[in-house]
């Protein structure tokens, strides 16, 4: 934007006529002028996105409220199609997969990043940690195909029937084998939010200070020790973080859940292998065919997945902000 | 990688491509020159000064993007002025009439759909554009495929197994295929199918004797179905209302619901289809044929006609369901729909695949290229033999369909669909499709 000297001046002036009144040192205040104005607009604009995001999401659900009542929460039959509006089962799928994925994603991640940060020579350490970022960049479809192809035939025939055998078909493992389903949509997942769980709680280790680290082998501790005992609690706020990021992730991911978990949407989920679907996917999936309070109905999916992302955010800082470890 | 269908398919096309090219020299001695129809108008080439500002849009149905991608990057390819841009076969059916008539600025010029609009029957949607009128869209035929019942049984991938196979196929008949579907039928080795597969046996000891038995697993059938909005379904369900009125009441492009405690898994499109029965075993689907033929791991099996005979989805036999086929017209289902028709050699799924544009196009020159797209389309360059070669400007679109699992248009509905394309105009009620453009 450009301005004069004596307009950036003028209100600098009396910006700082501001400060004077206030106990405080005013950083803001005292900055250049455009740069308040650019922020104070970044700002403005911000907070209208954010209000006509969220309006723009309760309104369209409006009609599927309307629709569906309070039903919505506690029926599993979700048809479309048939105008039936049950969310419970695909609330259900969207949660079991989450927690199937940071099953497998956390302590993948999280030892990964250790060796990673710790283990790993500094030349290794490069060539690792931008392996596990380029999972980062491989679109979506491209890990729902390659969950299809390639990894259900082995559930199916492998891990699954194994599943079944050493619990004996009890839950969560019974029921008619697929490949595809829960169980895989959640393996799948895990690895696409590996990447953001490994990138981050490393950024988490790297500032363990050092000196913390050494005292720990001076003190006699073994490796394991120090790995474990030392560094993941100091780092634990920001390995709390990744592991928050990825759930983020995991709630959110559409494409790749619409191709593995088959689609199925009017069941709620009794084993780890049934077939399933995520508010996400079903979002994706149904809006094409969707008019008048279908529309509506698939707008409070996306209400509730907005409010489920927003409570485990919640959740996650408030877990932080107690566990916070002061070095 | 062998599961890499896309891959698998473009490689197929280009290799295919490659060999017809190759038989070019040796067709050219005793092949007639290019005898292009009579009442061709179009020369294919777009005059620069009624070619477009931007290229147009084209896409929907999977069933028929086989086709579509190497013939529309010919047509590219011919054309210096600009021409199709983008074409996506993978969104289905629905997004091909969604996108070309539910706006007021539609986001395709040109949708193809295996069920065209219709203002009354089960698949209706209201749309914004054309008055929300059927008739204020052109509709022509793009396409002849055949609905292949796909299936993946382990079980019979043993070699002697696979030769009995290759004599007498897996054999189902229309009312079978009608019960499995409806989660009726749901074990593999069910009794009617055992006995409408006599010669597929296995011969196992029971104590000293051996003994022969039904080759068919004790598994269960897990059904995969398209999801809701495709063409594909649409067109396999109005088969089914005609060889199982029972539980298939009438073509609709639903999901196919689960009636028992199996779950029905559902897939996004062809492709998709095709990866799917591919990785689950003992499953059952059903897809355009020519995407069967690229996927390894996926069976076809030979439906019973309504002249009782057993046959696979192949050029010659999906021919002669067109052949079979009197009366066609473009105004109901009953009058386009070329499902379990008569005939020894019949394959009985059978159908056409649609293109849908206003009748009026706003944007004349848009208007001009999608005519003669579609024009390209739906003609052959030459005799109508396969084997074409396919460098030459005289390569029309259905010269593609023998080489990706297609059957060309027959010249009745090329014929047709030129007529229906004389009645696509512009704002000034001017024909676009004309040698002067």
């Amino acid at each position: 934007m450009p301005m004069d000297q004596s307009t950036t001046s003028t209100n600098a002036a009396g910006d700082l006529s501001n400060v004077s009144s206030s106990p405080k040192f005013n950083l803001a205040a005292r900055g250049d002028g455009r740069y308040n104005i650019a922020m104070r607009i970044g700002q403005a604009l911000l907070a209208i996105f954010i209000i006509v995001f969220f309006g723009s999401i309760i309104i369209q659900s409006i009609p599927g409220w309307q629709s569906a009542g309070f039903g919505f929460f506690t029926s599993t039959d979700w048809s479309n199609a048939d105008f039936k509006f049950g969310a419970l089962s695909l609330i259900a799928g969207t949660l079991v997969t989450t927690f199937i994925a940071l099953l497998f994603a956390v302590p993948v991640g999280i030892s990964a990043a250790l060796s990673i940060q710790f283990l790993l020579h500094r030349r290794l350490r490069v060539l690792f940690s931008s392996l596990v970022e380029v999972l980062a960049i491989v679109p979506s479809i491209v890990f729902g195909v390659w969950g299809v192809a390639v990894i259900s035939p082995w559930t199916q025939h492998t891990l699954e029937p194994f599943l079944r055998d050493i619990s004996g078909g009890a839950p969560p493992f019974q029921g008619e084998i697929y490949g595809i389903g829960l169980l895989l949509g959640g393996l799948v997942l895990g690895v696409m939010i590996l990447p953001t769980v490994v990138a981050v709680s490393r950024d988490a280790f790297a500032m363990v200070p050092q000196t913390l680290i050494e005292g720990a082998y001076g003190l006699g501790a073994t490796r394991t020790q120090v790995l474990f005992r030392v560094a993941l609690p100091a780092a634990r706020r920001g390995v709390l973080g990744a592991v928050t990021l990825g759930t983020g992730r995991a709630l959110g991911e559409t494409v790749a859940m619409a191709t593995i978990l088959g689609g199925v949407t009017n069941k709620f989920p009794s084993s780890a292998f049934d077939l399933g679907a995520t508010l996400a996917s079903t979002i994706a999936r149904d809006f094409l065919e969707a008019t008048g309070s279908q529309v509506g109905a698939l707008g409070s999916l996306a209400l509730i997945l907005t409010v489920i992302v927003f409570v485990v955010n919640y959740i996650a800082r408030k877990i932080i902000t107690r566990q916070a470890v002061t070095l | 990688m062998k599961k890499n269908l896309r891959g698998s398919i473009g490689m197929a096309v280009a290799v295919l491509g490659l060999s017809a090219s190759a038989v070019v020299p040796a067709l050219a001695a005793t092949a007639p020159t290019y005898t292009i129809d009579s009442t061709m108008v179009n020369d294919l080439t777009i005059k620069a000064a009624n070619a477009p500002t931007a290229d147009i849009t084209m896409g929907g149905s999977s069933f028929v993007s086989n086709l579509l991608t190497p013939a529309l990057a010919h047509y590219k390819a011919i054309n210096t002025e600009k021409s199709v841009a983008a074409y996506d076969g993978t969104q289905g059916s629905t997004n091909g009439r969604k996108k070309v008539t539910g706006a007021a600025t539609p986001a395709l010029n040109v949708g193809f759909s295996d069920f065209p609009l219709e203002n009354s029957g089960s698949d209706t949607f209201t749309y914004t554009v054309g008055s929300g009128l059927a008739s204020n869209f052109a509709q022509l035929p793009v396409a002849l495929g055949g609905v292949a019942i796909t299936y993946n049984v382990p079980a019979l991938n043993s070699s002697a197994l696979q030769k009995l196979l290759a004599k007498n196929p897996l054999t189902l008949t229309g009312a079978q295929v009608g019960k499995i579907f409806a989660q009726k039928i749901t074990k593999w080795n069910d009794a009617s199918i055992c006995a409408t597969n006599k010669t597929l046996t296995v011969k196992v000891k029971v104590g000293n004797k051996t003994v022969t038995q039904c080759a068919l697993p004790n598994e269960t059938i897990h059904v995969v179905s398209r999801t809701a909005g495709s063409g594909t379904t649409y067109m396999f369900k109005d088969y089914l209302s005609k060889v199982d009125a029972t539980d298939f009441a009438s073509a609709d492009s639903a999901v196919f619901a689960k009636t028992t405690g199996i779950d029905i898994p559902t897939v996004g499109n062809s492709a998709a289809m095709a990866t799917q029965i591919d990785a689950l075993d003992n499953s059952i689907g059903y897809v355009e044929y020519g995407f069967a033929a690229v996927t390894p791991g996926v069976n076809v099996a030979s439906i019973v006609n309504a002249s009782g005979v057993a046959v696979q989805p192949n050029a010659t036999t999906v021919a002669a369901a067109a052949a079979a086929k009197t009366g066609f017209a473009m105004d109901t289902l009953a009058h386009r729909s070329l499902n379990n028709l008569t005939g020894k050699t019949v394959y009985p799924i059978t159908g056409y695949s649609y293109a849908i544009l206003l009748k009026e196009q706003s944007n004349r020159n848009n208007g001009i290229t999608a005519v003669k797209v579609l024009d390209y389309l739906t003609h052959q360059g030459g005799a109508g033999t396969a084997g074409r070669p396919f460098t030459k400007a005289g390569t029309f679109g259905q010269d593609y369909a023998a080489v990706t699992g297609y059957v060309a248009l027959p010249k009745s509905i090329q014929t047709l669909a030129r007529n229906i394309l004389l009645t696509v105009k512009d704002s000034n009620n001017a024909v676009l499709l004309n040698t002067s453009n």
